[in-house]
């Protein structure tokens, strides 16, 4: 009894390093080639274009929303402020939309892209809070790594990374202007864009115990602590910060709820995106500002959805479709009637691994089917009693190919 | 009896158990003397930057010390006995040969699991003398599914020496092989923080699973 229960112990292993490395096997030889579509609102003709990947090679489809076809040159004319350094070279700079003149330099200041990925929001990646405050006001053409870093406990706490010690003067002197401001220790979410690759610095947004968000900044060595009108009942699940020269939008902020509200320098006033069926931990989102309109572009896997606003982001048309990289192929089809269910380890949407299992339908209903037969087949052959080893069927009917490749390595004593 | 086998099996790994034992203080060392250098080269800001924003592992070069300490001490306790046919003679102890197979493993895995807390009190110590506390408590979830699979490279060798016949010995390293790679998925700090509890749990499944070979060996029914 017992050499048969470890002959099943080893069977269960064998079934979860299989379930784990063959999917990845075969995902490697079936996988192909396909980019992501590029989804954008065309100032000119005020339709959706996009380009997409069909095939392996340089096979693309470049079209609009009603389904007309252009050449790449004819697409990238219609999205002027995406391309507008081969606008230049073609001599089509400035260019008039709307009864509006556009030339390098317009374009050059009014463009700006927000990317909030799910990796990028703070819950599903693993970071260590100890963060670097920079100077805001260096009084140099660079930015600098300070001294010193702080964590945010019952006070706001700074460390010297000299000599790892805490810097007693630093952290009363911000922790003492935090309280002063109102701000509850200890802090739910901090949030700041750790870089000094960047036109300036703009802090850190730290939201505090009762949820009411502050905007706390070291200028000319002094702390500098706002409580921002940002409503404290909104549930802020992120604060993706992104420092631009246009000082217009501090960043994107994410509800629980899975809403996006750009923060903008104005009195830290709140838009929200008039986006729709957009899932914050499945789905990439760019935000792209150009002179004339916003579009806010996000996508899993599968569709893709647009939204094209204009300057008060207002929405003015909407568009979705399903990707071709999102349409079943027939690889995918085989994959799931040959394996009943897989390992999933990692996630592109998490920085944090898995190990979940993935059933992959009735489809396997097939593949588990000629899994039983052909164990009854090598059964047979090599003349194994099924009323003795009956447990060796069921673990094939539970887990497929899976099962009938270990129980067949793995053979049972006689 | 049970404690006289412990003995028996700690008679046999002691010298290569201090071998591994030596390789892993060393390694650590090596560590602190080199963390120590890079703090010394480089500013103390650029290296946290590294290590927290970045997600560079200074300490990554400690990733398979378990899995050779496991390997070693495995092939040490299993692989002579195997050779030499020893092993028929401890099957005819007055004990349960099961008992006697689980308590030899037991034995071994006590002996990785004593310098696997080592190394684990070892990293967070030297981490946390330069970066602070949560660098140190960062390091050592990391190092957590990196430490688990020294015990898994144990298991995977026991299996694998004890099984008498080579084509079984094939599957079971193969098996061995890709779960303990199961524990080398991330490449980024504290990946496994919400995963590692599901392949942890599934491996403690090579514990009971070490019977079949010596049963086999015991029966001779390759």
């Amino acid at each position: 009894m017992v050499p048969r229960l470890a002959r099943y112990a080893l069977i269960v292993l064998a079934i979860v390093v299989m379930s784990v490395y063959l999917p990845f096997l075969y995902h490697k030889v079936s996988d192909k080639k396909v980019g992501k579509t590029q989804l954008f609102f065309s100032p000119v003709i005020k339709k959706f274009v996009f380009r997409e990947m069909v095939g392996e090679g340089h096979n693309f489809v470049t079209q609009d929303e009603s389904g007309n076809d252009y050449d790449r040159t004819t697409f990238e004319t219609l999205i002027p402020f995406v391309y507008y350094k081969n606008m230049e070279l073609w001599g089509k700079l400035p260019i008039t939309i709307d009864g509006r003149t556009f030339d390098k330099q317009t374009i050059k200041e009014n463009r700006q892209v927000f990317e909030l990925k799910p990796r990028m929001i703070a819950d599903r990646s693993p970071r260590i809070q100890v963060f670097p405050l920079l100077e805001s006001e260096p009084g140099v053409t660079r930015l600098r790594f300070p001294e010193d870093a702080f964590r945010m406990t019952d006070r706001m706490e700074f460390i010297n990374v000299d000599t790892n010690t805490v810097d007693q003067g630093l952290t009363r002197e911000f922790t003492n202007a935090m309280k002063q401001a109102g701000f509850v220790f200890p802090a739910r979410l901090t949030a700041g864009r750790v870089s000094i690759l960047k036109p300036f610095d703009e802090g850190f947004f730290v939201v505090d115990a009762n949820g009411c968000t502050y905007h706390v900044k070291r200028v000319r060595g002094e702390p500098v602590v706002v409580k921002t009108p940002i409503p404290s009942d909104l549930g802020i699940r992120n604060i993706k910060v992104m420092e631009n020269k246009k000082k217009e939008i501090y960043g994107m902020l994410l509800t629980d709820k899975g809403d996006i509200y750009l923060i903008t320098y104005d009195g830290y006033r709140l838009i929200k995106l008039p986006l729709m069926d957009y899932n914050p931990d499945t789905m990439d989102l760019k935000l792209l500002i150009n002179p004339l309109y916003r579009t806010a572009v996000y996508s899993d896997h599968h569709t893709i959805h647009a939204v094209a606003m204009d300057s008060q982001y207002r929405p003015i048309s909407r568009y979705q479709r399903v990707m071709f990289s999102g349409r079943t192929t027939m690889a995918d089809t085989v994959f799931k009637a040959l394996f009943p269910f897989w390992i999933k380890t990692t996630d592109k949407t998490s920085g944090y691994l898995q190990f979940d299992i993935i059933w992959n339908g009735w489809l396997a209903l097939i593949g588990i089917a000629l899994s039983l037969f052909s164990g009854i087949a090598v059964m047979y052959a090599r003349k194994f009693s099924i009323r003795k080893y009956w447990p060796d069927l069921a673990v094939i009917m539970f887990t497929g190919i899976y099962g009938l490749i270990s129980v067949s390595i793995i053979e049972p004593e006689r | 009896m049970l404690s006289s086998i412990l003995y028996k099996e700690w008679l046999k790994v002691r010298l290569f158990w201090g071998v591994a034992l030596v390789l892993n203080i060393g390694v650590f060392v090596y560590l602190f003397v080199d963390l120590r250098h890079l703090f010394t080269i480089e500013h103390a800001e650029m290296i946290w930057y590294q290590a927290f924003k970045i997600g560079t592992l200074h300490y990554a070069y400690m990733k398979y010390l378990l899995v050779i300490t496991g390997v070693i001490i495995g092939a040490a306790q299993f692989t002579p006995e195997m050779i030499g046919h020893r092993f028929r003679l401890s099957l005819h102890l007055p004990v349960r040969p099961n008992s006697m197979i689980l308590c030899c493993v037991l034995a071994g895995l006590l002996g990785v699991a004593v310098i696997g807390m080592l190394d684990a009190f070892m990293l967070y110590t030297i981490i946390a003398d330069f970066p602070p506390h949560e660098a140190a408590e960062s390091a050592l979830l990391t190092a957590l599914p990196w430490l688990f699979s020294g015990l898994v490279a144990y298991l995977g060798t026991a299996l694998t020496a004890m099984e008498p016949r080579l084509s079984r010995k094939f599957v079971y390293l193969a098996i061995a092989g890709g779960f303990l790679w199961l524990f080398y998925q991330g490449n980024d700090y504290e990946t496994y923080n919400r995963a590692l509890w599901k392949p942890a749990l599934i491996s403690l499944l090579f514990i009971p699973s070490v019977i079949l070979p010596a049963y086999r060996y015991r029966n001779r029914t390759s």
